[in-house]
């Protein structure tokens, strides 16, 4: 198999889930958001939501902080630095195999 | 898949924006400079007013600088976070792109004053063209459309200015003064449909 393919085989699974991919990518771009913007940018329901940031958590990439502005509780979610090296490590793979990948036969 | 990630990258930068606060608070700013502008342009030379204007202006820059900071994440505290959630960003050291674009900007203005006849009012123009130049960087980098649009009013007041008024100081308050208005009004429009799409409604924690 081509080398640029093996990388996508090896590719990390926790982020390459598309829900969780979008969280990571929201994230990777803020210093951090809360529950209710990634609620709105992803369009998932609030079980799905915090079901995908446990996993992200259990596995190091993104802390989750329950802060208060004023009266009402704000649930921080940051990407550690370790998300961020995976995101990036995760980019690179996918470029490679879809940039260097021979073209399908016509 | 990577211009998806891109975009979500970039939807999220521009969620600063989405709300049209910055545009309503720089608005008032560039109104208010455009207004101290023309009471400057209306006293006679020599007047001890002139000195107190020209503190009140540096002040109101310097300090509407710092204000509309302030105003701004407090606003967004209360209109903003609650309807459509809270992000933080990075402060992030000024890039090269910007300098490059500054001394662009500046180079442009430089040689306006060496080509253009004398009686251009060279200063509006210098300062139209500048206000596109970051404007339409701003639209560039995060994508907002509106930005373009509010910069080339800003370009053409500012030739408007440049060839209509021959008063450098009376030409840069017609500048600064349409674009503020202009701003307030894209910033007010923006901040209406926010408001109708969105709400609102308070986070319940997973």
């Amino acid at each position: 198999m081509n080398a640029d393919l093996l990388s996508l085989v090896e590719v990390d699974r926790i982020i390459h889930e598309p829900a969780r991919l979008v969280i990571v990518a929201i994230l990777s771009s803020v210093e951090s958001a809360d529950f209710l913007y990634l609620l709105n940018e992803t369009n998932l329901t609030k079980g799905n939501l915090s079901s995908h940031l446990s996993k992200l958590e259990e596995s190091g990439y993104v802390t989750i902080e329950k802060t208060f502005a004023g009266k009402v509780t704000r649930t921080i979610c940051r990407l550690t630095p370790e998300g961020h090296e995976a995101f990036q490590t995760y980019r690179k793979q996918i470029r490679a195999a879809f940039t260097e990948s021979p073209a399908p036969p016509s | 898949m990577e211009n998806k990630m891109d975009e979500v990258m970039q939807r999220t930068s521009r969620y600063f924006y989405a709300d049209g606060l910055v545009e309503l608070a720089v608005g008032g700013l560039f109104l208010a400079i455009g207004v101290m502008l023309e009471v400057w342009a209306r006293i006679a030379l020599g007047s001890p007013l002139v000195l107190a204007i020209t503190l009140g202006l540096i002040l109101l820059i310097i300090g509407g600088g710092l204000a509309i900071n302030r105003a701004i994440g407090s606003i967004k505290e209360r209109v903003t976070y609650p309807r459509t959630g809270y992000v933080s960003y990075h402060q992030r050291k000024p890039s090269r792109s910007r300098w490059l674009i500054a001394a662009a900007a500046l180079g442009l203005a430089i040689l306006g004053g060496l080509v253009l006849p004398e009686w251009f009012s060279k200063m509006a123009l210098a300062e139209g063209l500048l206000l596109l130049v970051v404007l339409g960087y701003m639209g560039y980098r995060v994508g907002v459309r509106r930005f373009f649009l509010v910069g080339i009013i800003a370009a053409l007041l500012g030739l408007g200015a440049a060839l209509l008024i021959p008063e450098d100081l009376q030409g840069s308050s017609v500048t600064f003064g349409g674009t503020g208005i202009a701003l307030l009004l894209s910033g007010a429009l923006t901040l209406r449909a926010y408001l109708q799409a969105h709400p609102n409604v308070s986070e319940e924690a997973p």
